[in-house]
């Protein structure tokens, strides 16, 4: 017997005006009828009215990534003013800091800040996944160290598991094992392929601007910017930052 | 005015940096007018941010056209969408800014405000789902395939994945219905 469709998939098909003639007549008659479902229905257009406007969200995003990275941006500008102070001392005293460098109040942190969890125990056997319920709940925490053994595991298990061997790269690399974190993260990016390659890709220009690799992490930059994927205009930022 | 210009062109780009300079210029004064208003720094910066939206939507109508200063424009709507918040609250009050605003046509705000404060409360609860359905909703509202969605969360199937749309909508329409602001924008 064929399973009734979700309630919402009616709305859903009345909202992109997917419903026949007959269909439309009927759905409007019941509403008529139910104040309820009026109400339902009408909540539904506003839902969707608010949230496919993705130029909306996205800007949205940036108002907030601004205000909460708004202490971030305070204790960066406050290390930069202590920095000044100094070396007016310094300068005064021994004359020495004409060239002192000029700090950045760019958030670096903030640009490369964790990389969210998106992790789905559906991406595994049955079997492992109160292990990846366990590695995910450990980086969620920020507990890297236990996480990555956690992560190896199922990356061994599952090599075609982008989704594992990315965030056991990205503790590797919050553990600055660089060398490992590299070797992973370019295994990815060179199997393409799967949703992982950007992240990847944007946590290898971390590792590059940790170890002092400027040009490497310039070139990369570039590369993300001309993809004009997820991460190219965090990428335009810390280009023009370096 | 080249000033004003890039700034509502920040807006128009979502320009991080752009938006950056204009956060940091203009922010604090709207934050200390709303204080001095009735208002915490917690609503000075709501305010601020929906008028950077309410500005972005006007800005990308065709006939747009600044007739003020950016600031002054600014202003003008971070005080509309104030005064409307403190209506919803019941709290109105009348609201005295401190300092002289040139005067601009602000009727055809009205519409806008009254929209934005509505979308406003569904991507508020939309943010506060969990990461997943979050993720999952904002794929479907950019109008992704199912069977994209399918592959790029990696689900088992577009029918678990139909199913976890509608149980994440149920979730978003629940946490609407129980907020306050949704009986006062109905």
């Amino acid at each position: 017997m064929k399973k009734a469709p979700h309630p919402y998939e009616r709305i859903e098909r009345y909202i992109n005006n997917d419903l026949s003639t007959e269909e439309t007549v009927l759905l409007k008659q019941e509403m008529e009828a139910s104040s309820e479902l009026a109400q339902t229905v009408r909540l539904h257009q506003r839902m969707h009215e608010a949230l496919s406007d993705t130029a909306v969200m996205e800007l949205e995003d940036t108002l907030l990534r601004l205000r909460h990275g708004g202490s971030g941006q305070l204790r960066s500008i406050f290390r930069s003013r202590w920095l000044m102070a100094a070396s007016v001392l310094l300068v005064l005293g021994l004359g020495l800091l004409l060239l002192w460098p000029s700090r950045s109040t760019y958030d670096y942190a903030e640009a490369f800040r964790p990389y969210p969890s998106y992790l789905s125990t559906r991406s595994v056997e049955k079997d492992a996944a109160d292990l990846l319920n366990q590695a995910d709940a450990l980086y969620g925490a920020g507990n890297y160290e236990a996480a990555l053994p956690l992560f190896q595991e199922l990356a061994t298990a599952t090599p075609e598991n982008k989704a594992v061997a990315f965030y056991a790269a990205y503790c590797q690399l919050e553990l600055k094992r660089y060398g490992t974190a590299r070797q992973s993260f370019l295994d990815i990016i060179q199997h393409g392929n799967s949703d992982y390659v950007q992240p990847a890709q944007w946590y290898l220009v971390r590792l590059y601007l940790e170890t002092d690799e400027q040009a490497a992490a310039q070139e990369l930059l570039r590369e993300i910017m001309e993809s004009k994927g997820d991460f190219a205009g965090l990428a335009r930022e810390v280009l023009d930052e370096l | 005015m080249q000033i004003t210009n890039d700034h509502i062109q920040a807006i128009l780009d979502n320009d991080a940096r752009g938006i950056a300079k204009i956060y940091n210029a203009y922010r604090p004064r709207i934050v200390k007018y709303v204080v001095s208003n009735n208002g915490s720094a917690a609503d000075g910066e709501d305010v601020f941010q929906e008028a950077i939206i309410v500005i972005f939507k006007q800005a990308r109508k065709e006939d747009f056209q600044l007739t003020a200063q950016f600031y002054t424009y600014l202003f003008a709507i971070c005080k509309r969408v104030w005064l409307k918040k403190l209506r919803q609250k019941g709290q109105y009050t009348e609201v005295t800014f401190g300092e002289d605003v040139e005067y601009i046509d602000e009727s055809d705000l009205e519409a806008l405000l009254e929209e934005e404060l509505k979308h406003q409360l569904f991507r508020d609860k939309l943010r506060a789902l969990g990461q997943q359905c979050q993720q999952l909703l904002r794929l479907f509202f950019r109008k992704t395939s199912m069977k994209e969605i399918t592959e790029i969360m990696q689900f088992s199937s577009v029918n678990y994945t139909k199913k976890r749309k509608f149980k994440c909508k149920e979730q978003l329409t629940k946490l609407v219905r129980e907020d306050d602001q949704f009986n006062a924008l109905r």
